[in-house]
């Protein structure tokens, strides 16, 4: 009788604790920088890490830490009353803090603007979370009618998106800078909208830069003068014979800074017919060994120290950083000393790969897509391209934009805003395949071991090639 | 009165009912269709699932680095259950005495448990800063070497292993609190009428008589540790070099990262299987010894 209770208590025990997958107990998303409340900015959906409710129900019969953290991103009860008459889409969007705000100002006004349409926005959390969601929103058949999503061409093989090349008019596709259809773009073709892109920029401390006796006017330009700078700028403050001010660091996204110093190097991310990776060529190579000398040769960079990264350079603790463009906002309020930007430093070439998040459309009734379609439009027009830059620092994608009187002002005001859009030439692509998230994976374990001191550059870079490879010719 | 084990049956099921329709909804028919999925090829964002049978599962144990998530998983297990349960014991015994104050040192020692696990990551993310945290000026002070905590592969997981304990030490505290107070005193005071001294209280009345509170907390904490996520989201991604990548972060790089959810299904089984055989094997190894009241 005993053993029987024995057991039946421990079946118990199994299905409340293993089994409890319910929505509520899903890991959810987690706030991994500690400084930036800004959404991620890395070339890929994966990037920022998180977990949703929804997709852990099917896929993950346990549940990962049943903590008492609330689901972040449930959906948020639209607070619009349904006007009859309107045609009414769901649009799922991804961003927080100001850029969360600048995107529901956008739609407030789109809806104002015309009496055709009514977009119901809905947060969904980060890339990751969105990604997810619109994942699990695939198999349930619940998607929304257009949705904001990071490596939004990964879905371009999933079978419900509306291909924008069948949409996009041949005036807004020469008015719209090529690296950013490129961006957009999956095995040729043009899959998703740009919205909300980024570019990685170098942040300087021009407060530490005077101190160090270098020139804040005149940031480093190529990577010989990054090492030069960086060197100058860490520093032993207490002395206790280690460096607590370092000069060069980036933020977690290291593959995004990686991916451009293998490009800077004269290299490339993807063979031409898009069939494997080759960054293990000798100019990725030269890229981890000039990151891994900064850290183990240069001693400028603390090791696999860039979780923290962000919050250093804004604690003074750090001369240079490597960050998304949408950041600058962010780091300009929370800096107590002069911020300044720059394009990334150039090596055989200069090359600022886009990051950021798209428009997708999905296939539904025909007044429904054509409804998001007009939706995308708009929110991409050249004043709201202007208008979403200056309140959230994602560029503008139009070269039309030239013509708009608020970037003029905005651009005469603020020497930063001028340093980005100084670098708009330099906007490249890191080529989109379906297994970006998990290459991204791969080259920050490579840079993992090397900033531990690692000197195989060649075999790291083979491991993290090889795998992608076989993950790409298994599938 | 008459046995009616029809109508008793009826009964019973009809209070079970509400929770065995939210059960079998949100968990029974989530599991089953795991292991199903688990025997498919699903790239979720390439089209429908090819099934594959138990390819998954080779390719599975074949993985260095699922072997090397296990391997975290189980330094993790061992290095925090023990350590924390002593902990919490001896804290608890503390605690289980007339004190001034009392209830404000229980409610302290149980904060951490209550708090948000993401929030505590974020703290601790800071506490493990390797120039300006608290961890090294502590290890500064008492005139130690700083660590580089979550930069480096040798002390990331250690790390992690300190703040599950200090994390989990209320709930533990809170239980073996419980246990200590369901002795009865009678068997104090005849102990120390036999002429017992403290040591032999605590080895002959008190561990034996909380045999049941420890095998509890035992049996939850290895399968809270071998779920282990939060943290590791937060404060490491799995690094450096995936040496603090549990299986559970594994299981969700493979789902939600790289959209292989088959692959992640097998993973879940297997984490599963091991969870259920562990336990088994704790009822197995230690029920018997557990001594309960009668």
């Amino acid at each position: 009788m005993k053993r029987i209770a024995l057991f039946a208590s421990l079946a118990l025990l199994l299905l409340t604790a293993c089994g409890g997958a319910t929505p509520t107990a899903a890991p959810t998303a987690a706030p991994t920088k500690p400084a930036a409340p800004a959404a991620t900015t890395a070339p890929a959906a994966t990037t920022a890490p998180a977990a949703t409710a929804a997709t852990a129900a099917t896929a993950a019969p346990t549940k990962p830490a049943a903590t008492a953290v609330p689901p972040t991103a449930t959906a948020v009860p639209p607070t619009i009353t349904p006007a009859p008459g309107r045609t009414r889409i769901t649009f799922w969007y991804s961003q927080s803090g100001t850029q969360g705000k600048a995107i529901e100002a956008m739609v407030e006004q789109y809806n104002q603007s015309q009496s055709a349409n009514q977009v119901v926005a809905i947060y969904q959390g980060s890339y990751a979370d969105i990604a997810q969601k619109l994942t699990a929103a695939v198999a349930a058949k619940t998607l929304p009618d257009i949705a904001q999503m990071g490596g939004a061409p990964t879905m371009a093989e999933s079978g419900v998106i509306v291909p924008v090349a069948d949409l996009v008019s041949a005036a807004d596709k020469s008015d719209i800078y090529p690296g950013f259809w490129d961006y957009n773009s999956f095995n040729g073709k043009i899959v998703s909208m740009p919205f909300n892109n980024s570019l990685p920029l170098l942040y300087i401390n021009k407060d530490l830069f005077k101190a160090a006796g270098l020139d804040p006017d005149k940031p480093p330009k190529t990577w010989d003068e990054l090492v030069a700078a960086a060197k100058a700028l860490t520093k032993d403050t207490n002395g206790d014979g280690k460096p607590d001010q370092w000069g060069f660091n980036t933020h977690t996204d290291t593959h995004w800074y990686f991916a451009a110093m293998v490009m800077q190097a004269g290299g490339k991310i993807l063979s031409d017919d898009g069939k494997k990776v080759v960054y293990n060529g000798p100019e990725g190579v030269a890229a981890l060994k000039f990151w891994g000398e900064l850290v183990n040769t240069h001693k400028v960079m603390p090791s696999n120290q860039h979780g923290t990264a962000s919050a250093d350079f804004v604690a003074g603790k750090l001369g240079m950083l490597m960050r998304s463009s949408s950041n600058l906002p962010t780091i300009e309020k929370d800096a107590k000393f002069a911020v300044g930007v720059a394009p990334l430093p150039c090596q055989k070439a200069c090359s600022s790969p886009i990051g950021g998040a798209s428009l997708l459309l999905f296939k539904g009734a025909a007044d429904k897509q054509k409804a998001a379609w007009d939706f995308a439009q708009w929110m991409t027009s050249p004043a709201n391209s202007v208008d979403l830059f200056i309140k959230t620092g994602y560029v503008p994608i139009r070269k039309s934009v030239s013509n708009e009187a608020a970037l003029k002002d905005y651009v005469a005001k603020s020497p930063n805003a001028a340093a980005l859009i100084a670098g708009m030439p330099n906007a490249s692509s890191i080529p989109i395949f379906a297994e970006l998230g998990n290459n991204d994976e791969q080259m920050r374990k490579a840079i993992e071991k090397i900033e531990l001191g690692g000197t195989d550059y060649q075999g790291a870079l083979n491991t993290a090639a090889e795998t992608i490879n076989k993950a790409m010719s298994g599938q | 009165m008459k046995p009616r084990p029809w109508r008793d049956a009826v009964q019973g099921l009809a209070f079970l009912l509400p929770s065995l329709v939210i059960l079998s909804l949100f968990t029974y028919y989530p599991v089953l269709n795991a292991a199903w999925l688990s025997l498919f090829r699903w790239r979720i964002m390439r089209g429908e699932p090819s099934f594959i049978g138990l390819a998954n599962y080779g390719t599975l144990f074949e993985s260095a680095d699922f072997w090397q998530a296990i391997g975290n998983t189980i330094v993790f297990t061992v290095g925090s259950i023990p350590p924390g349960m002593a902990l919490a014991l001896f804290v608890a015994l503390l605690l289980n005495r007339p004190l001034r104050g009392l209830p404000l040192f229980r409610a302290a020692f149980f904060i951490p448990t209550i708090t948000s696990l993401v929030a505590v990551s974020v703290v601790w993310q800071w506490i493990y800063h390797p120039d300006v945290g608290l961890a090294n000026a502590v290890l500064n002070a008492l005139g130690l070497e700083s660590v580089r905590w979550l930069n480096e592969p040798r002390s990331a997981m250690p790390a992690l292993i300190i703040l599950g304990i200090w994390r989990g030490l209320g709930y533990n505290v809170i239980i073996y609190l419980a246990g200590l107070q369901d002795i009865p005193a009678h068997l104090y005071e005849a102990a120390r009428i036999d002429g017992a001294n403290r040591w032999q209280l605590l080895r002959y009345i008190t561990w034996p008589l909380l045999a049941p509170t420890s095998f509890f907390i035992l049996i939850i904490a290895v399968i809270n540790s071998f779920q282990s996520f939060t943290q590791v989201h937060v404060m490491t991604q799995g690094g450096p070099v995936g040496s603090t990548t549990v299986i559970v972060y594994y299981l969700y790089q493979q789902a939600f990262q790289q959209f292989n959810m088959g692959y992640g299904s097998a993973i879940a089984m297997v984490l599963f299987a091991i969870i259920l055989v562990l336990t088994v094997i704790q009822f197995r190894l230690l029920g018997g010894k557990v001594q309960y009241q009668v």
